[in-house]
């Protein structure tokens, strides 16, 4: 067994269970997910499979229903929303689908503002952001409002927002989903670059996006369907495990080890059956 | 640096809604413009309270009072000389009050109904004993033994009526040379011009000698009266009667003020002692009493200046409340992106908080210039209508931290119930609206 501090992330049997008027929603089955540190992971599948639910578990922005979940040791089920809001500044970094800029912010400002909420020294924020931005290409627009950057640029601001912190894990959920694909690829790349000895977690529909990443998890009912593209064999494996409460869907699959292709191939198709 | 940085933000978050943050900032105004004009009319009365204290320190003063049988035996002269033979009293002088232009209802025929300048008659060699520590003189000189018709007057008056010294002035429809110029504090009762006591006197009397001397003589031909009279009765003998007849009347309406060899506090508080022991038969009123009375009279309108107040903060605390409420209903998404970044929930309600407390301080500032300017156009206006004193409204430096402090107060208090919610908002469920 190795230690947690090997493991970016562990997860067992998470679930996340939405209650609502119509009934409770099952967004996660009984996850099982172990990611080490520095990984570029692709989470891909359909719509509703409970993709941006696992990024939020992830970043603390919800809480899991059941089941363990630790991200750099840190147990995330346990974090009362103060400390869940010191456990997000220090580790995680958030690129959104919609850029989710502050619009009344200039560029740096937006860059700035998870070091002012750490309470780091004004010039030194102004320093720090000034240096991601110009790591992004955008030094020349530091003054400039959101309203008036393109759909790139917004999303160059927001990754280097992501960085500016220092986290060691970097959630982006959909990044390129609004973006066309040269600037979807530029935005990966810069992703992965800046990214490059921290633990990545990307959402994306888009396979050639996917393709970038070294593994892939394919998500689907709140089941972890396949995951592919690690070094097979691993300790850290990845295990899907139908738990027994849980309504297994039609075409879930069954429990399988990690495998199949590294590279290439179609990244969305399912690998082992 | 940092604080223009967060200020540049909070504005910028402000100046989204534009007219809403107009509206509220207008609104706040409108509260605080009420407080700061209701509290400069407070503080005047504060300050005429505190300066009452001043003006009436030091002395004490003595009074005729109707007794248990029901009769009123006057200030006697062995009564005044037995007091001024006193150890502990410095001099004595009777002091007249009277209306400085007159009973003149022709002129003003609803005189009573708003306060009148007063003239003041003081033994002319004792004006300075008594009234130096409560005045301060400007210009000229005190009044002295052997004035006739000089008189003093008080700064506002000569600025109001263009007096100046050697320059005429009329009292009481007699004219008086200008002597010595003084201020004095703006407390009611506290007299526009001072002038020699048997100047004021002589003046005041002579009707009264004059409406009982034509009493007296009608005696000659009254139906019962009449045939008990002596023929040989001298008018002389009848005019002296009713002369002291009329001065008699007239010390019913004397008041004396008494200068202690000590005028500390304590020093006068001893001699109203000491006088109230030797002279049962008399009203010995002390400055605390005075002060006391003071405080009573202005208490009232304290309490509406309070009552004022809290409505206006109450006000203007719901615009806050409302306006800060649709600022978080419509940054839902920026709160749960604030959130994902980092920010506790304590430092999201702060955001709001200190937005709120700019939008109250805004309006303070704003309420507080209209007010002070306000103030500016009515007050010589008032004054002119009421010739009382040199101001109406006082705005102090207390006064502009009580409305600072109560726009802060307001801002915070009602910015908090807003920012309470926006903090405890699920950030998750912010980030999936769009
Ligand atoms: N607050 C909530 N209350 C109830 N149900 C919710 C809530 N949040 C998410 N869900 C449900 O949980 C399931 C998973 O949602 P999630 O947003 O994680 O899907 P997703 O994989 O990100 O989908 P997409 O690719 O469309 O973004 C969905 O069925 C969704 O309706
Ligand atoms: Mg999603």
């Amino acid at each position: 067994m190795s230690s947690a501090t090997e493991l970016a992330i562990r997860g067992a049997r998470v679930r996340k269970v939405y209650p609502s008027p119509a009934g409770e929603v099952v967004a996660l089955a009984g996850l099982d997910l172990e990611v080490a540190p520095g990984e570029f992971v692709a989470v891909t599948g359909p719509s509703g499979c409970g993709k941006t639910t696992l990024l939020n578990l992830l970043g603390a922005l919800d809480r899991p229903s059941d089941g363990r979940l630790e991200v750099f040791g840190a147990d995330l089920a346990r974090l009362d929303p103060r400390a869940a809001a010191l456990y997000r500044r220090r580790e995680v970094g958030f690129v959104f689908q919609q850029f989710h800029l502050v619009p009344t912010l200039t560029a740096l400002e937006n860059v700035a503002l998870p070091l002012r909420y750490a309470g780091v020294p004004a010039r030194e924020r102004r320093r720090r952001a000034a240096a991601l931005l110009d790591a992004v290409g955008l030094a020349p627009r530091a003054g400039h409002f959101p309203a008036i950057l393109s759909g790139g640029e917004r999303q160059r601001v927001a990754v280097a927002r992501a960085l500016v912190g220092g986290a060691r894990l970097l959630l982006a959920d959909e990044p390129t989903g609004n973006l066309d694909g040269a600037t979807a690829r530029d935005i990966v790349r810069l992703l992965r670059e800046r990214a490059a000895e921290r633990t990545l977690l990307l959402v994306t529909h888009d396979p050639e996006v996917a393709a970038l990443a070294e593994r892939r998890l394919r998500l689907r009912d709140g089941h972890l369907e396949a995951d592919s593209g690690r070094d097979s064999g691993g300790p850290l494996s990845a295990v899907v495990e139908g738990t027994r409460s849980d309504p297994v869907p039609e075409n879930a699959p069954g429990p399988q080890g990690p495998a199949g292709p590294a590279r290439g191939g179609d990244p969305d198709a399912p690998t082992t059956r | 640096m940092v604080y223009n940085a967060l200020m540049r933000a909070l504005l910028r978050d402000l100046l989204r809604q534009r007219l809403r943050t107009v509206l509220t900032v207008c609104g706040v105004g409108l509260g605080i413009f009420t407080v700061f004009v209701f509290g400069a009319l407070g503080e005047h009365f504060r300050l005429t309270v505190v300066e009452a204290r001043d003006y009436a320190g030091g002395l004490v003063r003595l009074y005729t009072k109707t007794n248990a049988e029901g009769v009123n035996p006057g200030v006697s002269p062995e009564t005044l000389r037995r007091i001024e033979a006193m150890p502990e009293v410095r001099c004595l002088s009777p002091s007249l009050v009277l209306l400085l232009d007159g009973f003149d209802l022709e002129s003003d025929p609803l005189l009573w109904l708003r306060p009148q300048a007063l003239v003041e008659g003081l033994e002319a060699d004792k004006a300075e004993a008594v009234r130096g520590q409560g005045l301060r003189l400007l210009a000229g000189r005190w009044l002295r033994a052997g004035d006739r018709r000089v008189a003093m007057v008080v700064d506002w008056l000569a600025e109001r009526r263009g007096l100046r010294l050697g320059a005429p002035v009329t009292i009481r429809h007699q004219d008086y040379e200008v002597v010595g110029i003084y201020h004095a504090p703006d407390t009611p009762a506290v007299p526009a011009a001072i002038v020699p006591y048997a100047q004021l006197n002589e003046r005041f009397l002579r009707p009264e000698v004059e409406r009982a001397r034509r009493f007296f003589r009608g005696l000659r031909r009254h139906p019962l009266l009449a045939p008990y009279l002596p023929p040989t009765l001298d008018p002389a003998a009848l005019d002296a009667l009713a002369e002291g007849f009329a001065h008699q009347q007239a010390s019913l309406f004397r008041i004396y003020e008494i200068v202690p060899r000590d005028r500390s506090p304590a020093g006068t508080q001893a001699l109203a002692e000491a006088l109230r022991a030797q002279e049962p038969e008399l009203a010995v009123i002390d400055p605390r009493s005075i002060r006391e009375a003071m405080e009573r009279a202005v208490a009232l309108f304290l309490v509406l200046t309070l009552i004022v107040t809290v409505l206006s903060a109450l006000v203007g605390g719901l615009l806050v409340v409302n306006t800060m409420a649709m600022a978080v209903v419509e940054r839902r998404r920026e709160i749960g992106v604030k959130a994902a970044l980092g920010a506790t929930p304590a430092q999201i309600a702060r955001e709001f908080v200190a937005e709120a407390a700019l939008l109250a301080m805004g309006g303070a500032l704003l309420g507080m210039a209209l007010g002070a300017l306000a103030v500016a156009a009515c007050e010589p206006y008032l004054l002119d209508r009421l010739e009382t004193g040199a101001s109406l409204f006082r705005i102090t430096p207390r006064l502009c931290a009580f409305s600072l402090g109560t726009a802060l107060a307001t801002g915070v208090l009602a910015g908090g119930i807003p920012a309470y919610r926006a903090s405890r908002t699920d950030p998750a469920v912010c980030l999936r609206e769009l």
